[in-house]
Order: C-alpha cells, then structure tokens, then sequence
C-alpha cells in the first residue's frame, strides 16, 4: 500500500481544501476543548509511537487525548489525531495502541476520509449527508466501540461545524477498513511491535460489547454497538490474524517483537485510577466488570479490585454488597490501592453490620488522605 | 400538502403546550407538594419534560443551558431521580434508604455521567442540615457535550425512607455564582411538604 499523503502534503483540489478548511475548524475548538487531558505527557506518549510508526510522516500528525469513556480513536485528514481516554483505559500494551494508531494511520495515509466524503456527496447529494449525519453519530466509528446512547463529545463538535465532515472521518467502506487493517498489521510489525495485538485488541472490544448486552439480559447485535455498515466481525478477526502471520519475526534490527507493556504501564500509569473511575462510574457493569477482568489477565492490583469493587456497589443486585465487600477486602491488602478503597471498605463493613472494623477502615482513609474533600463527611460519619 | 398540513398542526399543538411559569419570591410549594421552599427572587418554573421522574421539579433563572434548580420531594426507597428502562445497559443507581455519604455522592456522579459528562471532578463532601435533617452538601464541576464548564451542587437528606435533594447547575463563568446565594437561602429554609 503507497501512502498517497506524503509529508507536509497539502490538498490540491477543491473537495480535498473544503475538508481541511472544516478540519481546521474543528481543530481550533478541540485544542482548547475543556475535555483535553491535562498535561502533555500523554499526548506526548502518543506522538512518540507514531513516529516509531509512521517515521518522518509522523510530523504531520497533531493528537489530542480527549475525557471521554467511549472507545474511540480518529485520525482527520488534516493530520489531526483524536484519542479517547476510553480507548487508553482497556488497551494492555503498547502495541495494542500501535495496532489502533496504525489502523487509523492507514486511513489517513490513504486518505480515506477525502474518498469517503466524495463518495457521500455523490451518493446523497449534499443535503441528505447532513441528515446521514445522525447515524454516523449513532455508530461512530473509526474504532468505535460506543454505544448509540454514548454520543461521542467532539461529535458533536463537528455537526455544529460541518455535519459532513463528521460523516466522512466516521464512515469508512469495508475495502478500506481492510486496507487500513493490513496497513496497520503491516507498520506495528517493522517497528517491532507483535503484529497479533490488532486482532487481540478487538476481540476484547466485541467481547466486552457482548458482555455488556448479556448483564441486561439483551442479545448481542454487532450493528448496534459499532459502525453500522462495517463492524469488527469474526471474518475480521481472521483477516488480521492471517495478515499477522505474514509477519512472524520482526525486522533484524529489533532482534524480536516487544509489546512494551513496561513502557505502556509507565505511561498510563498516572492516569489508570482516574481513567478505570470514568468507566465505572458509567454504571455499566456489564462492559466494565469484563474491562476489569480483561486488564486483570495480567494480574490482579489494588486498583482493579478496587474497581471491582465499586461496579457491584452500583450494580447493587442480590448479593452484590457482599460481592463488593470482598473485593474491597483485597484492594486494601495493596498498599498501592487507591486511598478510597479503605473509604468504601469502610462504609461497607458498617453496612453489614461490622459497625467497629468499619470505623476503622475510614479512620485508615483518613490518616493517608487527610486532605480528602470529602474528610469532613468521613469524621461526621465517625462521630455517629 | 398532507405534509404541510403534519407540520401545521405540529407547530399548533407544540405551541399549546406547557410553557414556562413566573414563581415569585415567597413561600412556595415544590415538586409535587414534596417540599416547601421559600426563594428570596423570583424564578421561572420549567415544564416537565419526558426525562422527569415525578418527584421532580425544575427552576431557571436565564434558561436551563445557563443555571438551574432541581428539587427532588421524597424519592421512595427501590425508585431512581432519573428515568430509566430497566435494560438500559446504562442506570442511575436505585435510591435505596439506607445509602451512605458515599453511596448518595456516586449516585448523583453516574446521574451526571450518563446526561453527558464526560469529565466530572468531584469537590468537597460536607455535613449539613437539610429539611430539618443531618444531610450532605456535595460540590462538584462537569464538562458535557457543549463543551461548556459547569458547576453543581447538590444538597441531600433522607427523611422518613425517602430522598430530598436540591442541585443548582450552573456555568462556571458568572451563572453558578450568581445563583448561590438564593439557592442557599432556598436549601436553608426548605421543609418536608
């Protein structure tokens, strides 16, 4: 595949220019969007794996990891590069984020979205790509494993900009989803990534969506919870893992693939606690108790119990209090828990009646967290 | 021109429905009788809309988007403060009486979660008398699809197996501070009924 955008490439013609002028727009809100991730580290994190991706072209590229629990990741024409943090927080590595940079790369450099957005124009005319711009919200795509009732943020950004555009970075055919896919099995493993990480990534994303139905007692529908045209199906799946096998060993210089998940576990590290609460705190136990125990395959910490933990407090079904209660019990064996765990510890044991162990968990949150905003409810609570 | 005719009669009928309604600055009744509060301005009472549970009133001063009081009058134990399916494969925790601090201020973090929030940044947690009854003030700001900063505010007690709640929304520039006051006084003077 022969990138067709080459670096400090510009559009040409007029369709190409209209696309960048409203991706530009969009840009200006996203970069001073209240959703950013504070700081640059990720961004940073980001940039750095696309450049061990893409080499020079990279340079092109602008990312923005944006707040939101959705899994979704976008790559504009214009180079610029939307991550969701809902995406960060179910990845286990660092080549599962290279096979999803990579994937979207693919589309980018082959501009995919220009084609797409002729292709729309041409089959609907231009005022009917406006109305088709609601399914597009609904199956939001690229990687999207949202839900229809998840609307993405910066969505919404763009319908107010141009509804087209949102439909042309969303919507991609089936022959370019695979030439995407191929493209990205291809760039993860010359740079040494294990190339099986692109259809380990969304396998668990379909798994986690079947997941997520069956706690609801629903059925399972692939259109539902991806792009409606074009979801990750099991014939997917096989595509990727044969195109991974066209590459069993990495180029010479980098001696054998290496999934980095030291480097991952650095980088997310900081922002794991708070991007998992974004999850939970969706009241979907379904999707994130299958999360938790997906990221929990490499083993069980303090966080992912506690966790845990909290997605059976919410749930609060028929022996999910105790459920929760044992979780929270293990969290805190890990000195490196969050310091609420000892605050839902707490409140759990005097719940089920262990008045004297639950005073003392929250004591425990306090002394290692006197500062709490909530340290004054926590001493009320104690001098009851 | 059947179409047309559709749009007409739409547009008639929307224009018949309930609207916005002036509440002085006295004592009034709320949310289905369920409290009694007493604004120190006036208000404007919002129509009810399909995403109300019944215990649910809601008040603005310059339009919903910009601030915004809700009373909740006595939730029962088992019910939710949002209108939910129960396959929503997304919910609103169930209000159960016997909730702790910590149980009603993630109750009121997932209410915002699923309206939009995408960041939700938790603020203090204080005890405080509310109807008469030991409660918790809960503050917090939120950033939804509008991209706009909010500020919240929830006040919350439960009283006889039931929840009593009032939250003030606001944008974090001028709205929300411009509210504070009156819904202080309102929280302060509320009463059960």
């Amino acid at each position: 595949m022969q990138p067709l955008t080459g670096l400090g490439y510009l559009p040409v013609d007029k369709d190409e220019k209209g696309l960048w002028q409203d991706c530009a727009k969009l840009e200006s809100e996203i970069a001073s969007s209240n959703r950013l991730v504070v700081g640059s580290a990720l961004h940073d994190y980001t940039y750095g794996i696309l450049q061990r991706l893409l080499g020079p072209q990279a340079a092109n590229l602008r990312v923005y990891v944006l707040h939101d629990a959705s899994f979704n990741a976008s790559m504009a024409p214009n180079g610029m590069t939307i991550v969701h943090t809902g995406l960060l927080v179910r990845l286990r590595d660092e080549a599962q984020y290279a096979a999803v940079l990579g994937h979207e790369s693919g589309h980018y450099l082959r501009r995919h979205s220009v084609a797409q957005w002729r292709n729309n124009i041409n089959k609907t005319g231009a005022m009917a790509m406006i109305g088709a711009v609601a399914n597009a919200g609904a199956g939001v795509a690229v990687l999207s494993g949202a839900s229809a009732n998840s609307v993405n943020s910066w969505i919404n950004t763009a319908n107010g900009i141009n509804a087209g555009l949102a439909a042309s970075m969303l919507s991609f055919s089936r022959d370019q989803e695979e030439e995407a896919d191929g493209f990205g099995v291809r760039v993860m493993a010359e740079a040494g990534y294990p190339p099986a990480a692109a259809a380990a990534v969304w396998q668990q994303v379909i798994e986690e969506r079947k997941a997520s139905a069956a706690a609801r007692g629903k059925h399972y529908h692939s259109h539902d919870a991806f792009l409606s045209d074009h979801p990750p199906d099991e014939k997917r799946m096989l595509d990727l893992a044969s195109s991974a096998r066209d590459f069993p060993t990495p180029p010479p210089s980098f001696g054998q693939f290496d999934a980095g998940r030291g480097r991952w576990l650095a980088a997310i590290g900081p922002f794991r606690a708070q991007l998992l609460e974004e999850q939970v705190s969706l009241n979907d136990p379904g999707a994130s108790l299958y999360l938790v125990n997906a990221l929990a395959f490499d083993g069980w910490d303090g966080t992912l119990r506690f966790c845990e933990g909290e997605i059976y407090r919410l749930r609060d079904g028929p022996g999910d209090a105790s459920l929760a209660a044992t979780s929270y019990a293990a969290a805190v064996a890990d000195p490196a828990a969050p310091h609420a765990a000892w605050r839902a510890h707490g409140y759990g044991l005097i719940k089920s009646g262990r008045r004297d162990e639950g005073r003392a968990a929250l004591s425990r949150y306090l002394e290692l967290d006197p500062g709490a905003s909530d340290a004054l409810m926590i001493r009320f609570s104690l001098a009851q | 021109m059947k179409k047309l005719l559709g749009i007409s009669l739409a547009l008639a009928v929307a224009a018949c429905g309930p609207t916005y309604s002036l509440v002085p600055a006295a004592p009034t009744r709320v949310a289905q009788n369920g409290m009694h509060v007493t604004p120190t301005v006036s208000w404007n009472k919002a129509p009810s809309t399909g995403l109300d549970v019944k215990w649910e009133e809601n008040w603005t001063q310059n339009g919903p988007l910009l601030d915004q009081v809700t009373f909740i009058g006595g939730v029962p134990d088992g019910q939710a403060i949002a209108k939910q399916r129960a396959k929503d494969d997304r919910k609103v925790p169930t209000f159960r009486s016997d909730m702790s601090p910590q149980d009603l201020v993630s109750m009121i973090e997932v209410f915002h979660r699923l309206r939009g929030a995408t960041v939700f940044t938790a603020g203090a947690v204080t005890p405080v008398t509310f109807i008469g009854k030991p409660g918790l003030q809960f503050d917090y700001s939120f950033v939804s699809a509008d991209e706009v900063k909010r500020r919240g505010r929830s006040v919350v007690a439960i009283v006889g197996g039931k929840l009593y709640m009032m939250t003030l929304s606001g944008t974090a520039q001028h709205y929300y501070n411009a509210a504070i006051p009156d819904f202080s006084a309102m929280t302060a003077s509320a009463t059960v009924g």
